[in-house]
């Protein structure tokens, strides 16, 4: 009876464990002014902007935007207090690049794994296609890739 | 989340509680919204963000709920009528939190540029208020706002459809 009761105190023991901390977890990231560096790779995707984004897709504007599709899914922290858009977000996957100045040269990075350092903010229109988007600081690409 | 194609029905309890103030959802290309006395009104056509009530094409969230919204239209927000929607609009750009951002900062966000047009839709904007990108939004006086609120409602494009009623009044 004692070597049964042990055995499902190490049996919850080992459970919590294994679920409270899973390989490769990380620590949630934070939305801007925080800055934060990711590893991923960049993807194109075509977004129909206004005025009625998709619904009538020949007349739409139409873009390609960059995605950075992530290693491994964040968590990001919500902040509400300070922007009622800044909602905690899990499992993130995917994030749109947004680039203040001119893209880099498509070929030579859309495919290609890379180090983005850039701030975080969530999506609060139709112009945003991911959940968070990343306003993008610096890129760089990583070798052998 | 998906921003092309149909939208879908977007029915949203918690905003516009029944029997206390109007809802609204999207119904394909339609917007219904039910009003307290048991009327309706149907918005066809036109763009989204008129058929929404919604010039800055917003998302539903919390702050569009405290800003009046009524329901959702696939993610997006439903006012009950013009200006709610568009002081949700100027009660964004002049929200504390974007205080600091520059006109051009602001606009990079509500609109990234894409691939092959780097900064239309912000030249266009500045274009059309005569304000520097390099202005802070909490530089700029409510008139000034408004502008870039008006820019924006155009940008995104009001299109006005058609507008049916039925029941009590």
């Amino acid at each position: 009876m004692h070597l049964v009761r042990a055995g499902a105190i190490l049996g919850i023991l080992y459970l919590t464990v294994w679920y409270g901390t899973p390989a490769g977890a990380a620590a949630c990231v934070d939305y801007e002014p925080k800055t934060v560096t990711l590893t991923g790779t960049i993807s194109a995707h075509v977004g129909y902007g206004p005025p009625n984004y998709g619904e009538d897709p020949l007349h739409d504007e139409k873009g390609t935007y960059w995605w950075l599709d992530l290693d491994h899914p964040i968590c990001v922290n919500g902040n509400e207090a300070y922007d009622p858009y800044m909602v905690p977000e899990r499992n993130v996957t995917s994030m749109e690049m947004v680039y203040e100045h001119a893209y880099p040269p498509h070929d030579e990075w859309v495919g290609h794994r890379v180090s983005i350092t850039g701030t975080l903010f969530h999506a609060f229109n139709a112009h945003h296609y991911t959940d968070v988007l990343i306003n993008v600081v610096e890129a760089h690409r990583i070798p052998n890739d | 989340m998906t921003i092309s194609g149909e939208w879908s029905d977007g029915g949203d309890a918690q905003i516009g509680q029944a029997n206390q103030s109007p809802r609204a959802h999207g119904r394909g290309r339609q917007v219904v919204i039910q009003n307290p006395d048991g009327s309706t009104e149907i918005r066809t056509g036109g763009t989204i963000s008129w058929r929404n009530n919604d010039p800055g094409n917003m998302h539903s969230g919390s702050f569009t709920a405290g800003a009046g919204q009524i329901g959702t239209n696939g993610v997006l927000a439903v006012f009950p009528d013009y200006a709610t929607g568009y002081n949700a609009l100027t009660s964004r750009l002049g929200s504390p939190e974007w205080s600091d951002k520059t006109l051009g900062q602001a606009l990079h966000d509500w609109a990234p540029p894409n691939e092959n047009d780097t900064a239309r839709y912000i030249a266009a904007i500045s274009a059309r208020t005569g304000l520097s990108q390099n202005r802070t939004l909490g530089s700029m006086n409510a008139a000034q706002i408004d502008s870039v609120a008006q820019a924006i409602q155009h940008q995104e494009g009001w299109k006005a459809g058609t507008v049916s009623r039925s029941g009590a009044s």
